[in-house]
């Protein structure tokens, strides 16, 4: 029995010293390996590219990791939330940097930033505008962006001419949105009015939704600029919720509650829709002679609201992991992938959306590529930019969740406008009892 | 197996060394490994997910975890969410399953006759069975694509206008059925065509010989001697079907609304998406509980029907 036993022991013993040998080795080079997480969109597939380019000036190998929108939250879940110290940089975006500054996932960068034997005064002088500050959560910096946005509306010139609309007197309200839109809806021959995002998934549908109550006066903060975050019952709220379902009912095209920015952007391209309220960085595809039908018959146009800072900043930027152990590579990684010289590559490729920094756009190789009615738009709306559109709490996501759910019961006449919101406001109270 | 053979086989094995058929020792060496490779890749992340749901755990919080007893578990029962993705996740279950048998039934009576061209329609029928689901989730998006999609292409030539399948309260489940039954009806054929091929033909030809034919012989003959065939179909099917993720996610993402944000998916979006991942690992213990009830008794009369 006791010989049974023994071998059993052994055999198990020699099954996981088998395994463990299966298990990747921790290296033993001297040469420093950073791992980088982005989510996959053209501009970080051309970052990508560039990577080897930056191997070859530091000695610093990149492994670089891709993940599709979807996935990327639970990427972000799986590798930062279990501490494994899997990579040493990640792309931040402003609908996650709240969690991921409250989950201490990510470090701030201030240390790096004011190290002069780190970094180049002539790398911080390009972010200028205050774009860093704008970012900035407790007076620290935790993003370098390598990309900055600022919703927008563009429009189709020649739809508007048809419609007996001034394209160069475009709608600069919701209101005057909303009356455009249903001059410009002509489902009979295939062209919609309006285009915003209609998905739950991903919490897509919440960020135009957010857009508009922005421009509504919509703030997560009470009277007293307390931080609130159960505002679906509020005024501004009820106000942008009927907006959005109207133009997404009545002047979106059919099938629209499926709708991302990719679907959106394709609709736009292919001369089916006369209106887009989304990111600016969207907007440079529109341009695109190869994917688009409407190129060079682009209007845009920034929308103004109410208060100071009501248009929603996207920022997609890049931050060092807070378990790393590669700390100064890492900061060497994010400064080289936000630098000029890249930001310039980026944008003469036509993939880099709008720049993070402001020195890119005055070059003259990418002055001469942008058409300057959207840098027109783009600088009066970034004037306006709230980075901070989605709550900055560990709740934020599951908030913007159920914000989501309700868009999409009224997009597909689950529920009314009131009662879904009403459910939604009580699912918040709920979540932030936890 | 002769009984010549059997002894000359027996006779062939060592009754010394490491390949006697007494060595003991031989075979915990040969078991130990794969039974620990199954023990570490299944029994302990059971057990760790089982011990999660008792956390209260938000991924989020840089708090950590806390040992939360069954709270989880009593938040739950309180949930409508919850409870409204159990009633989705029922609806789904029993339409998939009652209409892959059926159709699964009606392909398997066709194939185990011998016509022209049944062999070729017995390798052809397996096709669905070998695409991913992600690849069937994202080829049924296209299809049921309001604007572009073949399906509503199709429906306008017979003058039928835009339906909107997955972005339809009322539609998009059903949508979601018929990709499922698209799927998985071929599993099902498969395990009735090999229970109706071998049913020894001397029961028709006895059965045909007391006068049965037609239904009669379906319904007395062929169905009772395949029900063990058709509860292991069932087993399977409703087993995959309670944990089914992947085509769901795909074409609908739980939407619209939570129209089809079925128990899997309400887990995933807890867990992954909200970062509670106490809560989500709770849900997941439930769900392996009713898989755990809905098998057994199926487990038991398919021993019974044996």
């Amino acid at each position: 029995m006791k010989k049974r036993v023994l071998v059993s022991i052994a055999a198990v013993a020699a099954s996981v010293l088998v395994l463990s040998g299966c298990a990747p080795s921790g290296g033993g080079g001297s040469e420093k390996t950073l791992n980088l997480l982005m989510v996959q969109s053209p501009s970080t597939t051309r970052l990508k590219t560039l990577v080897p380019e930056f191997t070859k000036e530091t000695g610093i190998k990149v492994n670089v990791d891709l993940v599709p929108q979807a996935g990327m939250q639970a990427k972000y879940n799986v590798s930062l939330g279990s501490g494994a110290g899997q990579y040493d940089v990640v792309e931040a975006v402003s609908t996650n940097l709240s969690q991921l500054t409250a989950s201490k996932w990510i470090k701030p960068l201030n240390s790096y930033l004011d190290d002069k034997s780190q970094t180049p005064s002539s790398y911080t002088s390009g972010f200028k505008g205050g774009v860093l500050d704008s970012l900035a959560i407790d007076g620290k910096t935790y993003t370098i962006p390598f990309e900055v946005g600022a919703d927008m509306l563009y429009y189709n010139k020649d739809m508007f001419t048809a419609a007996g609309l001034d394209p160069d007197n475009p709608p600069t309200t919701l209101t005057e949105v909303l009356s455009a839109a249903k001059k410009l809806n002509k489902p009979e021959i295939g062209q919609a009015g309006f285009l915003a995002r209609g998905t739950r998934q991903g919490n897509e549908n919440s960020f135009s939704w957010i857009m508009m109550w922005l421009l509504n006066g919509g703030r997560w903060e009470d009277a007293k600029g307390k931080p609130k975050y159960d505002v679906l019952d509020e005024e501004a709220a009820r106000k942008t919720t009927d907006q959005y379902a109207t133009l997404m009912t009545k002047y979106a095209p059919s099938g629209v509650g499926n709708y991302g920015f990719v679907e959106d952007q394709a609709a736009m391209q292919q001369g089916k829709a006369a209106m887009w309220l989304d990111g600016a960085t969207l907007g440079p595809s529109l341009e695109d002679k190869s994917a688009s039908k409407i190129a060079g018959h682009v209007g845009y146009a920034a929308l103004k609201g109410e208060g100071g800072n009501y248009i929603a900043g996207a920022v997609s930027g890049l931050s060092v992991v807070d378990t790393t152990k590669n700390d100064k590579e890492a900061w060497q990684l994010v400064q080289y992938l936000t630098s000029k010289k890249v930001g310039i590559d980026q944008a003469l490729a036509g993939v880099g959306g709008t720049p993070g920094r402001t020195d890119v756009l005055t070059d003259p190789g990418v002055q001469k590529l942008y058409d300057p009615a959207y840098l027109a738009a783009l600088s009066e709306s970034i004037k306006h930019v709230n980075p901070e559109y989605s709550p900055v709490i560990p709740q934020g996501t599951e908030i913007r969740g159920a914000i989501s759910v309700a868009l999409s019961k009224i997009l597909s006449g689950q529920a009314s406008n009131e009662a879904a919101m009403n459910e939604a406001n009580q699912e918040i109270l709920k979540i932030l009892k936890k | 197996m002769s009984e010549q053979a059997l002894r000359l086989r027996t006779k062939s094995l060592p009754k010394q060394g490491f390949f006697s058929r007494d060595n003991n020792t031989t075979w915990y060496l040969l078991i130990g490994p794969p039974f620990a490779i199954l023990f570490v890749l299944t029994a302990v992340p059971l057990a760790v997910s089982v011990y999660m749901g008792l956390l209260n755990w938000n991924l989020g919080d840089p708090a950590g975890s806390t040992f939360a007893g069954l709270q989880n578990f009593i938040e739950l029962a309180t949930d409508g969410a919850f409870w409204h993705s159990i009633g989705l996740t029922a609806y789904q279950v029993a339409a998939t399953v009652t209409l892959q048998l059926v159709i699964g039934m009606a392909i398997a009576l066709l194939l185990s006759q011998e016509f022209k061209g049944a062999q070729f329609l017995r390798s052809v029928y397996l096709v669905p069975m070998m695409a991913t689901p992600v690849v069937v989730g994202l080829m049924w998006r296209m299809l049921l694509n309001t604007d572009s999609g073949m399906v509503n292409y199709l429906l306008s030539l017979v003058g039928i206008g835009k339906v909107d399948w997955l972005g339809n309260s009322a539609l998009a489940m059903p949508s979601l059925i018929g990709a499922d039954v698209w799927l998985s009806t071929p599993f099902v054929v498969v395990i009735l065509l090999a229970g109706l091929r071998s049913t020894p033909p001397e029961v028709y030809e006895a059965a045909q010989m007391d006068g049965a034919s037609g239904f009669k012989m379906f319904w007395n003959v062929t169905l009772p001697l395949l029900k063990p065939m058709i509860l292991l179909a069932v087993l399977f099917r409703v087993m995959d079907s309670i944990r089914r993720f992947d085509t769901i996610y795909v074409m609908t993402g739980g939407g619209p609304g939570n129209a089809t944000e079925t128990l899997d998916l309400h887990a995933y979006f807890t867990a992954f998406t909200y970062l509670d991942v106490g809560k989500g690992a709770a849900i997941s213990t439930v769900m392996l509980l009713i898989i755990f009830g809905v098998s057994f008794p199926v487990l038991r009369q398919i021993q019974k029907a044996q």
